[in-house]
């Protein structure tokens, strides 16, 4: 298998309710992906699958051999009663001691946070615990990083920030990310291409110039309408 | 129910009365007041709210005997009732002021806008009313299974039968049958509401990130508070000091009495807490992070403290220890650990655990640096209330103390009878002494 990852006739239900059904995508190594959807669509539910964390009711996901994947949650699941280096090193278990540190201070120094390092989270402003967040996610080098939604509640000024700073760890370490927002503009500032999850399936997938012709998402003529402008 | 005599029918039917109107008291005065100390600030709040949390840590005998001293009118139903609301309205108040914190700030400002602080206070009064009819329902449930004040202040109950049962009769087999019809009452009183509302409760001890209301500023709160505090706390204090006026203050036998039992009754206490805090923390984390695992949890945290300490103490009789004691007290402060260990629990976001699954951090190591360090801020306050409460229980210190080796309460509650009044009195003041030294520090910790 060359994709780093394949998913085939995924589906999800919580008892009777279809989450969603029939989804399949693949991800090469170094590929963005946004997965897009309105609230309740089941985008977080398809990332907490494709980490591991819940286990489908029908369909595949084929991982790539030894894939190792980093993720920065909505809430950030920052542990509160560690420093951010503690946060960090937490991450970096397979490591000897003396080169867990380090490691993990090159990642906080990579995030622009690496001064912050004997800071708990609560001590730090939103931007800061977002970058410690994205350091604990890329410590340990994965070749894929799962974001869900971690900027949404962001001004858009510190989110086009920490957004570019995705873009740049990821070109960096050819690390592959699946950008879970409701936002189109958030996901077109990190990643190239996107899918479209809306009534319990994938309705619409690949780069945005295809997706800005495809009619029948309400999701996609929404934005289409926000970028048109008034009248 | 064979071999119950009528006269215990009798007792029990005496005990529902003042449970019931224990419940009606408690609630028409504490539910009002612990929304208006939860919706307000005034001066003097963190001590008033000091002083009506210190008569939850007593043994309700000690408030008995302070009324019977006070004046010897006070007593039969109206004094029976009166005792045991004063553990009952600050029990109601303490869960009204808490589920009122669950009203956020921006439905608070919603309501304000609507109809000003008088509209906030019905609508607050509406969304704490599950947990305040709970809080009266358990002071009732409480009532049935606590001997004190109806023997002191003569109106004996079931639990007063159960005592003489075992104490004065030796006839382990008639308390055991008093003991489980006098649980089948309670349980058919409390469980069923402990079952409904448990999922109320549940709601409320999860963590809530939104703000909390902004409090008014009310001096007619003060004035309103001090007023029940005053209720509740002066009669039984004026009447422990009554026998002190006349008397020389026998203070160093009283402090004899207390140096005598201290080991003793710290030993029950320091084996008791820790087991009912592990207990009750390894429950919460196996079965508290579901929504239908805290229901159970707190609907049998609500069943076990209606159910007579007692009842599980005579079954222990025949191995009776410091060991079993410990075990035994332990059931009697889980309720309270398993409230604490599943606010604990729930103060935790799932996506902790989530991040350390995915980023590979093995099992051990986030229990080791984040679960246990976070539930342990819990732990601690919990602890120090679970010891309290096994503190302050006498059945199960009489059923099953080594010879010799009884705890404080249980000295007063011995000598009560027969030792002069100054006396008894004095180690009472003592104990309440020990009490709100320990009450200050639990607030200190809560804070």
């Amino acid at each position: 298998m060359s994709a780093l990852l394949a998913i085939r006739d995924l589906a999800k239900r919580h008892g009777a309710h279809t989450v969603f059904e029939g989804v399949n995508f693949s991800l090469a190594p170094g590929e963005r992906r946004a997965v897009l959807g309105a609230s309740g669509a089941g985008k977080s539910t398809l990332l907490r699958l494709i980490a591991g964390l819940d286990a489908p009711n029908a369909g595949t996901i084929e991982r790539a051999p030894g894939l190792r994947i980093g993720m920065v949650f909505q809430d950030l699941a920052l542990w509160p009663n560690l420093t951010a280096l503690e946060n960090v090193t937490l991450a970096l278990p397979d490591l000897p001691r003396a080169e867990r540190r380090a490691t993990a201070q090159a990642a906080l120094d990579s995030c622009h946070v690496g001064e912050l390092t004997n800071r708990r989270p609560g001590t730090l402003s939103i931007g800061q615990q977002q970058r410690v967040a994205l350091a604990r996610a890329i410590v340990a080098q994965p070749s894929l990083l799962l974001l869900d939604e971690p900027f949404s509640s962001l001004d858009l000024a510190l989110k086009a920030e920490l957004l570019a700073e995705v873009r740049a760890q990821s070109e960096a370490r050819s690390t592959a990310v699946i950008l879970v927002t409701h936002d189109p503009c958030e996901a077109r500032a990190l990643c190239p291409a996107a899918l479209v999850l809306e009534d319990a399936r994938i309705i619409a997938s690949g780069p945005w110039d295809t997706l800005a012709t495809h009619r029948g998402s309400r999701l996609l003529a929404a934005w289409r309408s926000a970028e048109n402008g008034p009248g | 129910m064979d071999g119950l005599d009528a006269a215990f029918w009798r007792a029990l039917a005496r005990s529902v009365l003042v449970g019931a109107s224990v419940a009606g008291v408690s609630l028409a005065v504490g539910w009002p007041i612990g929304v208006r100390a939860a919706l307000t600030r005034f001066p003097g709040r963190r001590a008033l709210l000091t002083a009506l949390v210190l008569p939850l840590l007593l043994p309700s005998f000690l408030v008995a005997i302070g009324l019977s001293m006070l004046a010897h009118e006070i007593s039969g139903f109206f004094g029976t009732v009166w005792a045991f609301a004063c553990l009952g309205v600050p029990l109601v108040a303490c869960a009204s002021l808490a589920a009122a914190h669950t009203v956020t700030r921006s439905q608070a400002d919603a309501a304000r806008l609507a109809g000003g602080e008088r509209h906030l206070f019905h609508l607050t009064l509406r969304a704490t009313f599950p947990l305040a009819a709970l809080a009266a329902t358990l002071a009732a449930a409480l009532t049935l299974a606590d001997a004190g004040p109806g023997q002191i202040l003569g109106w004996p109950g079931a639990a007063g039968e159960l005592l003489v049962s075992f104490a004065a009769r030796y006839d382990v087999t008639l308390a055991t049958r008093q003991a489980a019809a006098l649980a089948f009452v309670a349980a058919l009183l409390a469980w069923p509401l402990a079952w409904k509302l448990a999922p109320h409760i549940a709601d409320a001890l999860l963590a809530r990130d939104t703000e909390r209301a902004e409090r008014h500023h009310s001096p007619r709160t003060a004035l309103l508070l001090g007023t029940v505090v005053i209720g509740i706390v002066a009669p039984p204090l004026t009447g422990l000091l009554r026998p002190l006026v006349s008397h020389d203050w026998p203070l160093a036998r009283a402090w004899s009495e207390v140096t005598r039992t201290a080991a003793d009754t710290a030993l029950y206490a320091v084996l008791a807490a820790p087991l009912a805090v592990a207990v009750a923390f390894t429950a919460a984390w196996l079965l508290g992070r579901t929504p239908r695992g805290r229901r159970v949890l707190v609907a049998a945290a609500l069943a076990l403290l209606a159910v007579p300490p007692a009842l599980p103490a005579l079954w222990l009789i025949p191995w009776s220890s410091a060991a079993t004691l410990g075990a035994a007290l332990a059931l009697r402060g889980l309720p309270v650990a398993i409230l604490f260990a599943l606010r604990a629990v729930g103060s935790m976001p799932p996506s902790w655990a989530d991040a350390a699954r995915v980023h590979r951090v093995p099992r051990w190591q986030f229990l080791l640096r984040v679960a246990v360090p976070w539930l342990s801020r819990w732990a601690w306050p919990a602890a120090a209330l679970a010891a309290l409460l096994a503190t302050a229980e006498v059945g199960t210190v009489l059923l099953l103390h080594p010879p010799g080796r009884g705890s404080l309460p249980l000295a007063i509650f011995t000598i009560m009878a027969n030792a002069p009044e100054a006396l008894v009195a004095m180690l009472c003041l003592l104990y309440i002494a020990l009490a709100a030294a320990c009450a200050i520090v639990l607030q200190r910790l809560a804070a």
